[in-house]
């Protein structure tokens, strides 16, 4: 099936009446989650995955991703309103966005997010759907050695771009390694880390994990921050939430900037759009004339950053889809939920799951359009949804995982577990260690030591193996670099310090 | 999140040493218990061998966190207060005593008392405020799944609540 008439059998699928329901539950979720502080798209995916195992896979995974880009959408309302981000990629739309809303053009900035995301989630779709039979096809040749390799090199991106410590980012895929080596033993049958408790003879559970380090871990820290902050007004009548042509023109080269941007950041494993977004802003105002008035409340400033945090959806969709690997906490759900649903993904999903996959593809374009058609005029009403008091929205939270973490084998045993789960994200996320490397350690740890114990089998214990072939050396190396690379800049960055300190 | 700056050159040991510390028994363990698998089986690599690796590489890499930790206290990255914890506690404590109370009360009471404490001791709301939305987003929930989901939910009297 060629990628033309893969994109209409994709549309086929996601024009189903079930489909477009399903499409519109996740986005709309997923704007109402990205507006809510506190809950990101993570812990919402992780919270509902146990409920969407009965879905077919197709309108399963178009609900889960509608939220997954929906929250991207949501989280500028927000940032714009309430200078506070609904997620860690909104933070850069607070710079100019809260300035334009506090300048009185809270409308136009509204407008403007909802339109740079449209066209950059866009621009994103179809850089997914160009260039994912081109990599699966490529992925078709590999073997454990080059899995294994990949493997390496996208934990080591992960690990080095997820926070500003190698170590920490490094101890966090460690413990994530260590909790994915809970179980039974693939190979030999043999129990580990098991304490001699039944429970885990099957090993941990992936979504108590999920709801316990994301959503629960997010509601502990909440309790203990507990700000509030002004909402500022949003004018009246949607001809007021469109920005002026002028406006519009500022924003030509910010819409392409974040597009380009996300789209490429997303693809690294590790990167999220929380970088995109920082990326964008950096190169939209390098390139500014007026580079001094960023920070004032000017639209290309709001326009790159949102654009770049919605294109990096179809990116980090890439690696996900056609090689299995994801590259970060909500694909590595995202892709939890496949397998779960029988579907592997991987070079082989578009011609195994041709329903599943271009369904998604499909699925996300109309999803564009809906998030753009609810977020211009119904902002107002779902910026109603910042007034919900938290003593509220916590139990609910609680409730929602609780019954997320009991369905899964309906013992409270995993209610032990979550709850220590809970308490290991918020612990970790004090000590400043990122989580994203610890969950796609855990995700990918069981398929790493597969692929390297295949590979050693296959070469009779030899290492050389990942030597003799061309494309393994080359991820191998680029793995060395990218690792050398943050060390270097990491000891350039305390000797600076030092300096500055002794001077 | 709520942090406190440590300032430069503020006195004790560095968070991050105590994190490479914990970290370090972890990785400790895990080799510990690694030995005791084979490295080898059958002339393949035998359970032991990947956590083995991993173990290893735990302790190197908390080792270095300790040694920078103490070697850069003075430039040591801003560490989240523990203070949060004792914040945060109750509601840790509470949610022990409703996983404790869920199999002998069942879900609706237990997720009912449960809401309570936190909404009147976390929250500070009014006990009657508080008796009422625990006992509605309690209902809720058991409505909402277990009747009309069929997620079953530990219940006190069978086919009842």
């Amino acid at each position: 099936m060629d990628t033309f008439t893969g994109l209409m059998h994709g549309f086929a699928v996601a024009l189903t009446l079930k489909n477009v329901l399903f499409c519109f539950i996740g986005c709309l979720l997923g704007t109402v989650v990205g507006i809510l502080p506190g809950l990101g798209p993570a812990a919402t995916i992780a919270l509902l995955l146990p409920l969407s195992f009965n879905l077919d896979p197709a309108s399963g995974i178009i609900m889960l991703t509608g939220i997954y880009y929906g929250a991207k959408y949501g989280g500028s309302t927000t940032s714009i309103l309430l200078n506070m981000p609904g997620e860690s990629s909104s933070v850069v739309t607070c710079i100019d966005g809260y300035q334009m809303a506090k300048k009185g053009r809270a409308g136009a900035a509204l407008g403007i997010a909802a339109i740079a995301s449209f066209i950059a989630g866009t621009v994103g779709i179809v850089a997914l759907t160009l260039l994912a039979p081109q990599v699966a096809r490529v992925a078709l040749s590999f073997g454990p050695p080059e899995y294994c390799a990949l493997m390496v090199l996208g934990l080591s991106l992960a690990t080095v771009l997820s926070g500003p410590s190698l170590l920490k980012g490094a101890l966090a895929l460690l413990i994530g390694l260590t909790l994915a080596g809970v179980g039974t033993d693939l190979f030999t049958s043999t129990s580990r880390f098991t304490f001699g408790r039944p429970e885990l003879i099957a090993g941990l559970d992936f979504v108590i994990i999920a709801i316990g380090i994301f959503a629960l871990a997010e509601v502990f820290a909440n309790l203990e921050n507990r700000e509030t902050a002004q909402l500022l007004p949003i004018p009246r009548g949607f001809r007021n939430l469109l920005p002026s042509w002028a406006e519009l023109r500022q924003c030509r080269f910010a819409f392409l900037n974040g597009s380009v941007t996300g789209f490429v950041v997303g693809v690294l494993p590790g990167a999220g759009s929380a970088i995109a977004s920082f990326l964008a802003y950096g190169i939209e105002k390098a390139v500014s004339k007026h580079p001094e008035k960023f920070g004032t409340g000017v639209p290309e400033g709001l326009a790159a950053p949102e654009g770049a945090n919605n294109a990096d959806t179809g990116g980090a969709l890439i690696p996900l889809l056609t090689l299995g690997i994801p590259g970060g906490g909500t694909t590595a759900i995202l892709l939890t939920a496949l397998i779960v649903w029988g579907v592997r993904p991987g070079p082989l999903m578009m011609i195994e799951s041709p329903d599943v996959f271009w369904g998604l593809v499909a699925s996300m374009y109309l999803g564009n359009v809906m998030l753009l058609l609810l977020n211009l005029p119904l902002v107002p009403l779902f910026s109603q949804l910042l007034r919900v008091p938290g003593w509220l929205l916590g139990p609910i939270i609680f409730g929602l995982a609780t019954i997320g973490a009991y369905s899964v084998a309906f013992r409270t045993f995993d209610l032990w577990l979550l709850l220590g789960f809970s308490l290991l994200g918020f612990v970790l996320t004090k000590a400043r260690m990122p989580l994203a490397p610890l969950i796609l350690g855990f995700v990918l740890g069981d398929m790493l030591e597969r692929s390297l114990r295949q590979s050693l089998m296959m070469s009779d214990g030899s290492l050389w193996i990942f030597a003799e072939r061309g494309l393994t050396v080359t991820l191998l190396v680029l793995a060395v670099l990218v690792l050398a690379g943050s060390r270097l800049s990491s000891l350039k960055r305390s000797r600076a310090a030092a300096m500055t300190e002794a001077g | 999140m709520h942090t406190e700056p440590q300032t430069p050159g503020s006195p004790g040991i560095p968070g991050d040493f105590w994190l490479g510390l914990v970290c370090a028994l972890l990785g400790a363990g895990i080799l510990w218990k690694a030995w005791g698998w084979p490295y080898y089986a059958d002339g393949a690599p035998g359970p032991g061998f990947f956590p083995f690796w991993y173990g290893a590489l735990m302790i190197a890499a908390s080792v270095m966190l300790m040694v920078r930790a103490l070697r850069h206290a003075d430039l040591a990255e801003p560490f989240g207060t523990l203070r949060g914890l004792w914040r945060t506690g109750p509601v840790w404590v509470f949610y022990a005593g409703f996983v404790l109370l869920l199999p002998l009360i069942g879900f609706l009471l237990s997720f009912a008392l449960f809401v309570f404490a936190m909404q009147v001791m976390v929250y500070r709301i009014s006990p009657l405020k508080a008796a009422i939305a625990s006992v509605v987003t309690s209902g809720v929930f058991f409505l909402l799944f277990d009747r009309l989901l069929s997620i079953q939910l530990p219940v006190l009297i069978k086919g009842v609540f």
